[in-house]
């Protein structure tokens, strides 16, 4: 099978003094115009105003994480894996690109608890994010699973809200959150996200 | 192929179980496949491969779930691993090639797609990224062989994750 790869971003544009996080510490800032698909929402084009920019993923129609955009290198269409026996649930398998091997969670079988039957069927879309496990150590790879292409979005602290705890695995992999469209999106560090398990971290019932 | 890390072979597997290091994966190995899954293990852990020309009357044994017998045979008993490593439930399908695994009793036979011996074998075994690995997981390590990914392991730490829960 043939991938399809959108080469896409990242811009320069997140605000480090912002309370949003920032999981490699700016390490990423690749020039270059910014590709993702901009939410007719967002304000990006607005000057004065205060906040930063995340992008969006949509996991499962209209379930939303946020990542720091200098994390989000590349959207891969129509991805093909290497399965991985007796790997974590929320595994879709490994990824080759650029030469490495990367793990590609399935972000709503992570957030549901268990194996995603669905993810058996092919899958438009993943991101490969950069993370680091700890400040300092070198910047490695990983990938999650898409329901649709990123967007952009302009947050701002008004936006701020608490994470759901009816999702555990948000308590580990998440370090702030924000509303959008009455949901609560949680902003991932992807240093948490890859550089542990989560098998433990299991929804909790009713 | 020498990469960086640690020089290993058959005898220091223990050794590395576990860890998070890439090492040289050296010595005489057997390539066993099922399905997708590509299982990379000592070649002294790995008895005689022998063919299944009866497969399609592989029954299953009356209170073992996920193990088989052949009709009017019951000297030998089989088992087929699924992707997650434990035992199908279903008689499998084109698994032609049964084989003996160290650690197991002598009338249990493991059935695969592909059986290949691979000797001197030099290759980087990586470590997988922690998020991928569940609790005594018998894969912790990967290769990458013809442009597949195999997952070096053990007879020891592979039947013991595969038959936890199963009463053979």
């Amino acid at each position: 099978m043939t991938t399809n790869k959108t080469t896409i971003q990242s811009s320069a544009s997140f605000n480090t003094q912002s309370p949003l996080p920032s999981s490699v510490n700016g390490e990423f800032a690749f020039m270059g115009e910014d590709l993702f698909e901009q939410h007719p929402s967002s304000s990006l084009t607005q000057k004065n105003t205060k906040g930063a920019v995340a992008r969006l993923l949509e996991y499962e129609w209209r379930r939303y994480v946020a990542v720091a955009p200098h994390t989000a290198l590349e959207v891969i269409e129509n991805p093909s894996f290497s399965p991985i026996p007796a790997a974590a649930y929320y595994i879709a398998g490994m990824l080759h690109w650029q030469q490495r091997w990367l793990p590609v969670v399935n972000l709503r079988a992570l957030v549901n608890g268990k194996a995603d039957d669905d993810a058996l069927l092919p899958l438009k879309y993943v991101l490969v994010l950069a993370y680091q496990a700890q400040a300092g150590e070198p910047i490695n790879y990983g990938a999650v699973t898409l329901h649709g292409l990123p967007k952009s979005l302009l947050v701002v602290d008004e936006q701020a809200c608490e994470l759901p705890e009816s999702i555990p695995v948000w308590q580990q992999v998440a370090v702030s959150c924000f509303t959008y469209e009455r949901e609560a999106v949680p902003i991932i560090d992807t240093g948490l996200l890859f550089a542990q398990s989560h098998v433990n971290a299991l929804p909790k019932v009713g | 192929m020498e990469k960086q890390g640690v020089r290993m072979d058959n005898n220091d597997i223990e050794k590395i179980n576990n860890t998070a290091k890439t090492y040289t994966l050296t010595g005489n190995y057997v390539l066993l496949r099922a399905d997708e899954t590509r299982l990379l293990l000592p070649q002294t852990d790995v008895g005689q491969a022998e063919y299944l020309t009866h497969e399609s009357q592989l029954l299953p044994l009356e209170g073992s779930e996920g193990v088989f017998y052949l009709e009017n045979h019951t000297d030998h008993f089989f088992v087929a691993l699924s992707a997650h490593l434990k035992p199908q439930h279903t008689p499998p399908q084109n698994h032609f090639i049964a084989t003996y695994l160290a650690n197991t009793d002598e009338e249990l036979r493991w059935c695969w797609h592909e059986v290949k011996i691979l000797h001197d074998l030099q290759l980087a075994a990586h470590p997988l990224p922690e998020v991928v690995l569940v609790e005594n997981s018998p894969v912790t390590h990967y290769v990458e062989l013809e442009g597949s990914l195999v997952y070096p392991c053990t007879a020891e730490k592979l039947l013991a994750f595969a038959l936890k829960e199963v009463a053979v």
